[in-house]
């Protein structure tokens, strides 16, 4: 075995054969799934607490009535109160939980008002958004003479079942909402390991530099040896991690979900699962790159944190954007974005996972990446060999380019 | 065998080796020796292939030095560091595979040194758990087990207690005994002046002086006296006949202006003090090394 290897395995020894990787590695896609999608869920689908009073002021008696009958269908208590200020009371000393103020000619005006404690209870005001409209255009219409019961189911919205086409051409449905929060897991999951693994390394690369252990290791390796073999032990406990949640993802999509009858993503198909760990690796490799090389050149671990700055920039922009990304998959920016090597392994698979790109799309973006690679780690390599026992001084950006030039 | 021929290394402006020769030879211990910041560890570096020099050539058993030689090579670096947690025996064997040591090979040396250096019940513990003496031990052995041809130890006794020190000296010496070439940097004379059949003073990354020290304290004159006594002596610095003396409160090097002065001397003494031991010698690597480092490494 070459000392590369020996290097990498060693590496590869201490992280993962250490209790806090197996943990990592199990509580991991649950530590994401609760930090990134649960509160997406959760802000999607705002609850009503049952037994909410709303107190309404103003407004005919027919309307309260047509108010009480739907809003107990969502748990909620409404009563009249006929004194905004009583209202006001009621609400500050948390018997009630809202107040509908319905303004003198609100069947013409176009607006009623909703007063709360806190303006955020989204899902009680959006409740109540609901009834009060509702009755107030039966209203109206009951005054402009039609039948409510007959014209309400006629102006009903009708729903429209949304679906896509696939590589194949075949016509699959299209659940937004899955689709959506697996995208957000994959890009989560993407994100904190590369950040992981590359701080890892970057913390490693330094703290053998401060602790001159790199003498020790250098008296018998190349530096190249050393960097490389790093970055494919700690890529190789990050592969081994992945390989992990990829078994699980499949056993739940195949085994587990369909006997428990949980409902399982289709997005968790086999492809896009591959496409994960493909990028998983690209990134990584970009990043353990220039991670190692901001690691030889700094003094010490905060010096590290600070240098990769720009790198965590380029790895958060995604996620700040993936709103607009997730539903313009095909605009110039994202486009950009899925070819930008930096940003690349996030955007692009997250437009796998949610249009299918065309194949040629995604091939030129894994060939970048590749490119990107070679280069970062050819210069990681250059940086490492010069810096790496350089103590005690900090090195600046310009002499970094100095060696990159060198 | 390491031959250093006319090695030149700077750092920016800063010349830290400027045109330093070496040769040292199996079953010998060669001392660098040298004030810190005198160059000594850029030296090692170079000849350990970590450094590459600016000029100059290193030669490994009488032909330049190549990157494999690396696992004919132990080295143990001035300061300490080892993977803090990993296990002290999985440490050891990592460090001699790396210089070509198979792990069935190495096993039964590491266990033999851990044992000589008391230390068997810790091979299963982190490098964290250990003491900072500990650890250096477990350095000494990581850069022995592969039993390499060439040792270079650089500064070995720095932080260790005396008896850890002895130890370590003894094996040095041991190593030695069985022909590997030891090459060592220290600015502690005494340990050089114990072990080292050769030495090589350096300051400002230069050669002061070299060669074996009998030759190099027969170089400076027996114009020494080492007085043991009881009682005070200071005044023997004002005597006109004494050029420096090192005096501590029972003894004291004295270095006279004339060698013939030493009667002088003993009769100024006889007088004040009770004198148990008064001997004419060569003056001591400490005090050569304090006379020509101080006056400007010249």
């Amino acid at each position: 075995m070459n000392r590369l290897m020996k290097v990498a395995r060693q590496e590869f020894r201490m992280t993962a054969a250490n209790r806090a990787f197996v943990i990592i590695t199990i509580i991991g896609p649950i530590l994401i799934l609760a930090i990134s999608v649960v509160p997406g869920v959760l802000s999607m689908h705002p609850t009503v607490a049952a037994g909410s009073v709303i107190e309404v002021v103003g407004g005919q008696p027919q309307l309260l009535a047509a108010l009480s009958t739907p809003a107990a269908r969502d748990g909620i208590l409404v009563r009249e109160v006929p004194d905004i200020r009583v209202a006001i009371g009621n609400l500050r000393s948390g018997t009630a939980a809202g107040i509908v103020e319905l303004p003198p000619g609100y069947l013409t005006g176009g607006s009623f008002g909703y007063i709360s404690r806190t303006g955020t209870d989204v899902g009680l005001s959006g409740t109540m958004r609901r009834i009060v409209g509702a009755a107030i255009v039966a209203e109206r219409l009951s005054q402009a003479g039609f039948d409510t019961g007959r014209l309400v189911p006629l102006i009903r919205q009708p729903s429209m079942n949304v679906e896509r086409v696939t590589r194949d051409g075949s016509i699959v449905p299209q659940d937004f909402t899955a689709v959506l929060f697996t995208t957000i897991g994959f890009v989560m999951l993407i994100y904190m390991t590369v950040m992981l693994y590359g701080q890892m390394i970057g913390r490693s690369v330094v703290a053998e530099k401060t602790s001159k252990t790199v003498e020790i290791m250098l008296s018998s390796v190349r530096p190249y040896q050393l960097l490389f073999g790093k970055i494919l032990g700690k890529g190789g406990a990050g592969l081994l991690q992945y390989a992990f949640w990829m078994v699980i993802a499949f056993l739940l999509r195949t085994l587990i979900g369909p006997s428990l009858g949980l409902p399982v993503s289709a997005a968790l198909s086999t492809s896009n699962l591959a496409y994960l760990v493909l990028f998983f690796l690209l990134a990584f490799f970009l990043y353990a790159g220039a991670y190692g090389m901001i690691g030889a050149a700094a003094t010490d671990e905060q010096q590290v944190n600070q240098m990769a700055m720009p790198l965590v920039l380029f790895l958060v922009v995604p996620l700040t954007a993936i709103g607009y990304l997730a539903t313009n998959p095909d605009a110039p920016f994202t486009l950009f974005l899925s070819y930008f090597p930096m940003t690349s392994p996030v955007v692009m698979l997250m437009r796998i996972v949610i249009e299918t790109p065309p194949f040629g799309q995604i091939a030129l973006s894994v060939a970048i990446l590749l490119a990107s690679i070679v280069v970062i780690v050819a210069l990681a390599a250059r940086v490492f060999r010069v810096a790496i026992l350089l103590t005690g001084t900090r090195i600046s950006l310009s002499a970094i380019v100095r060696l990159l030039r060198g | 065998m390491i031959s250093v021929r006319n090695v030149v290394k700077r750092f920016d402006r800063i010349v830290a080796v400027d045109d330093i020769s070496l040769t040292a030879s199996p079953g010998e211990i060669f001392g660098l020796i040298g004030p810190n910041g005198a160059g000594k560890s850029t030296i090692i570096k170079i000849i350990i292939n970590i450094l590459q020099p600016d000029s100059g050539t290193v030669d490994f058993s009488g032909r330049r030095m190549i990157e494999s030689d690396k696992e004919r090579i132990g080295y143990l670096p001035e300061e300490r560091g080892l993977y803090r947690t990993v296990r002290v025996g999985e440490m050891l064997t990592y460090l001699a595979n790396l210089k070509g040591k198979r792990p069935r090979e190495s096993a039964p040396i590491i266990d033999r040194w851990l044992e000589r250096f008391d230390l068997m019940n810790w091979k299963h513990r982190k490098i964290g758990e250990l003491s900072k003496g500990m650890a250096q031990k477990v350095q000494f052995i990581g850069a022995i087990a592969h039993e390499p041809e060439v040792l270079i130890f650089d500064e070995p006794f720095s932080g260790l207690d005396p008896v850890s020190s002895d130890l370590l000296l003894d094996s040095i010496q041991e190593l030695a005994r069985q022909g590997r070439t030891v090459l060592f940097s220290t600015h502690i004379m005494e340990q050089a002046e114990r072990v080292c059949s050769r030495i090589l003073l350096i300051n400002h990354g230069k050669e002061i002086i070299s060669g074996t020290v009998p030759s190099i304290r027969e170089r400076y004159g027996s114009n020494t006296v080492i007085v043991e006594f009881d009682g005070n002596i200071d005044f023997v610095r004002g005597l006109k006949f004494v050029r420096n003396a090192m005096i501590s409160p029972r003894w004291a090097e004295i270095e006279l202006a004339e060698p013939g002065s030493y009667g002088s001397l003993y009769e100024a003494l006889a007088g004040k003090v009770l004198v148990r031991r008064f001997e004419l010698v060569s003056p001591s690597l400490h005090r050569i090394y304090v006379q020509l480092v101080g006056e400007g490494g010249v």
